[in-house]
């Protein structure tokens, strides 16, 4: 008898999930990194996105990185994934919110997603549609009940014992 | 776990993320001071000479401009030097390409606005050069800008990088 090999999407879920966390969890702490190696250009950067009043973008600039960081990690190690999920979401909002103006605006200017590796990347509808992706995987995460190697799912295991 | 319950610890979670950043963010600010003072510059007589005659103008007054919009702002380096970063919207007018450039920006040039030139910084005779020259076709309404692009830079002051406006 002939065994059909089939994927079972159901099982697999909980791999793609923790490599889809991972993944965007490694990504903010690599933004952050290159962010807080170099505030001084973030500070510029934030203040050409023109968005904000020179006061609020400052403030901006130097919370920004610590958001990412914190953020990354959190979601690296699984705990409080969804928050941290949600708050790293926010932050895309955000960005997509700038870099959209900024295009429309017909600006040509530095992104500083990645401040390190001596990228330098311009805004343009690419850092757009992968501000898109990141913004997909955040939400996807916001809304998933258990996370495979995490602390969040050790927690509430000990909870419920 | 009932995602529908647990939405509560999501917000207080992303608050706390928010706040403890925030917190870490202006404390380190705090300790570590971002912006490098510049060394003290030498500057030549012939500059100060030169400067005295000139109508200047500072970083401050040069952005209360910048943001109601009643200046134009000149970048007077050489081209590469300006694609690498300038004022945001600022025109380039290098010292030695005056008479070639001068036309292309002719209609921006009024009057009605304030002509701003920059270069360097303090010492930087360039913007100087260009101020002079267009005293010399008959606008008055001219004033350098002598701290320049670090100045401009150091303040934090929106720039661009690249090609023309």
């Amino acid at each position: 008898m002939e065994r059909k090999c089939v994927i079972n999407f159901a099982l697999m879920r909980p791999v793609i999930i923790l490599v889809l966390r991972v993944i965007l969890g490694i990504v903010f702490v690599v933004a952050a990194y290159g962010k807080l190696l170099h505030p001084d250009a973030l500070v510029s950067t934030v203040i050409n996105f023109n968005i904000l009043p020179l006061g609020l973008a400052k403030i901006f600039a130097e919370t920004l990185p610590w958001i990412e960081m914190i953020g990354g990690i959190m979601l690296i190690i699984g705990f409080g994934t969804r928050g941290a999920s949600f708050a790293l979401g926010w932050l895309l909002v955000s960005f997509i919110i700038a870099i959209w103006i900024n295009i429309h605006r017909g600006v040509s200017m530095d992104c500083g997603c990645f401040d390190l590796f001596g990228m330098n990347e311009k805004i343009g509808s690419a850092i757009l549609i992968r501000d898109i992706v990141f913004l997909i995987v955040a939400i996807a995460l916001v809304f998933t009940k258990e996370f495979m190697l995490s602390i969040d799912t050790v927690l509430e295991r000990k909870t419920i014992k | 776990m009932n995602l529908n319950k647990s939405w509560k610890s999501v917000f207080v979670i992303t608050a706390a993320i928010y706040l403890v950043s925030f917190v870490v963010g202006i404390l380190i600010h705090a300790v570590i001071p971002q912006t490098e003072t510049p060394d003290r510059l030498i500057v030549p007589q012939s500059y100060l000479q030169q400067i005295s005659a000139m109508k200047t103008i500072s970083i401050e007054d040069a952005y209360s401009n910048y943001t109601d919009n009643s200046a134009v702002f000149i970048d007077s380096r050489d081209n590469a030097e300006y694609r690498e970063g300038h004022i945001k919207g600022a025109i380039n007018i290098p010292y030695d390409r005056f008479q070639q450039d001068y036309p292309k920006y002719k209609k921006l040039l009024t009057n009605d606005k304030k002509i701003i030139t920059y270069c360097h910084g303090t010492g930087c005779g360039l913007s100087v050069d260009v101020a002079k020259d267009l005293m010399a076709i008959g606008y008055s309404n001219v004033y350098v800008m002598t701290e320049g692009w670090p100045g401009w830079i150091n303040a934090n002051l929106p720039i661009s990088v690249g090609k023309e406006p």
